[in-house]
């Protein structure tokens, strides 16, 4: 069991889908996330040990090679897909409760600003750290940020912005969630915030990364 | 066009083939975080498809206008053009110093570049999607290059030489400073438009200034002195 676990862990995190995904070489030929999930689920893994001691062991690791600039955007991508492809077998026990997750989190673009790589990015390894994730897309209005947050109590959110001309959106966005719920955490991220930005606005954290955005979000959780 | 050593204020627009670009495959790896040769080999098939797919595209565009002013009026943190202050900062404006007077220009990679990584995306295709979003970066850069060079070879016709090319949101010019930019050129000008929050549309799209004069030079940009570590222009300083 555990060896099964391992390998589909090391699929997620080397991006290896399925059996006809020819890469890593290694393991050409090979099983791939989607015929070990399924297997694993035949052979009565616990969907929750699939989620918490696979997909997030495997989306931790290449994670933190990513951190450490050992692999780069793309071979987080890929991974990402192996894990979407994992999630689309776990879903059914998401909806029935049997996996919990580690908790809620919603992100957009803030408003007036339409990019959306980065926080594409970190939608994807915040979700296989094990959080459900609301994306509300981009431009998104005050009022949306604050609809979510009321739809998921206990709900952690993060702000995304690529331009300086709408970071001022973001203080904006952080001052009224900030109003009507101030007991939800805020983190914000994009290519010209910074921790002092963050900190100016009243935000609860920042980070520049996804493994960054994860870290404060097993903070807040726990 | 060129008058006793003096350039008309008039506005140029083109279309631009993408087989004209010197779009290098290497440049793209450097981009998405590959050291030469050290991307693996499905990053470097999907840099193949993005060429082959992006090979037919024909909405990339470019223009410039070229403002005579002489002499340009040049402050610590900026210059004045037409009454109109261009706040760029002193990093930009002390390397317009031996500028005599600025041009301007808009390029975009076009719509259909940002259509393919829409699609992409929401067919799930996220390492393809950004791929394509990075190589659709590198064509408006090289658009920029192609466009550069033909505002060098206009004002070399009487004389001048020019600086490096400055886009408003690098370099400590603040990214808001691009409606004066666009200001200058009619409105949807190589069909690209503005959005309030200064962002343009089609995404990839570059907007800036360069200076020219007898005595302009190409000075490298100040990466030493800016703080904006993911700025593309560091990444070419090396």
């Amino acid at each position: 069991m555990t060896e099964l676990l391992e390998r589909l862990a090391l699929c997620v995190e080397m991006g290896k889908i399925d059996k006809a995904t020819p890469y890593p070489p290694e393991l050409a030929g090979q099983d791939g996330a989607d015929e070990l999930t399924k297997q694993a689920l035949d052979k009565g893994i616990s969907p929750d040990d699939i989620l918490h001691k696979a997909c997030v062991i495997g989306m931790h690791s290449i994670g933190e090679k990513f951190q450490r600039n050992e692999v780069f955007v793309p071979q987080l991508l890929i991974a990402a897909k192996a894990m979407t492809c994992v999630m689309y077998h776990l879903k059914p026990f998401f909806v029935s409760g049997q996996i919990k997750t580690k908790g809620t989190f919603v992100i957009g673009t803030v408003s007036g600003d339409l990019h959306d790589i980065g926080k594409n990015i970190v939608c994807m390894v915040v979700e296989g750290a094990g959080f459900k994730v609301i994306d509300l897309g981009i431009d998104v209005p005050e009022s949306a940020f604050l609809d979510a947050i009321h739809g998921n109590e206990g709900c952690i959110v993060g702000l995304s912005a690529l331009l300086t001309t709408t970071m001022v959106n973001m203080e904006q966005t952080v001052n009224a969630i900030k109003k009507q719920y101030p007991q939800t955490k805020v983190i914000i991220g994009g290519a010209p915030v910074t921790g002092d930005f963050a900190q100016q606005i009243g935000a609860d954290g920042y980070s520049h990364g996804p493994q960054g955005a994860v870290e404060f979000l097993n903070k807040a959780v726990v | 066009m060129e008058k006793s050593g003096k350039i008309e204020n008039t506005v140029y627009q083109h279309s631009i083939d993408i087989n004209d670009l010197i779009i290098k495959k290497e440049s793209i790896q450097t981009a998405l975080g590959y050291k030469a040769g050290s991307a693996p080999d499905y990053v470097i098939k999907e840099i193949d498809h993005a060429f082959s797919e992006f090979n037919s595209i024909n909405d990339i565009r470019g223009g410039f206008r070229i403002v005579y002013e002489n002499p340009l009026s040049l402050k610590e943190n900026g210059f004045y053009l037409s009454d109109v202050f261009f706040h760029t900062g002193a990093i930009i404006a002390s390397n317009l110093t031996e500028s005599d007077c600025v041009a301007f220009f808009l390029v975009t990679a076009g719509e259909v570049i940002s259509k393919k990584v829409k699609e992409y995306n929401q067919s799930h295709n996220y390492m393809r999607a950004y791929i394509y979003d990075t190589v659709g970066s590198e064509i408006a850069e090289c658009a920029c290059d192609f466009i550069q060079s033909m505002i060098e070879k206009k004002v070399k016709t009487s004389g001048f030489s020019i600086t490096n090319r400055y886009s408003p949101g690098y370099c400590g010019w603040d990214v808001r400073e691009q409606h004066k930019l666009f200001s200058f050129f009619p409105d949807n000008f190589c069909h690209i438009t503005l959005t309030k929050s200064a962002l343009m549309i089609p995404i990839k799209s570059v907007s800036g200034i360069i200076g020219f004069g007898k005595k302009a030079v190409k000075r490298n940009y100040g990466c030493a002195l800016c703080t904006m570590t993911s700025c593309y222009k560091r990444r070419k300083s090396g």
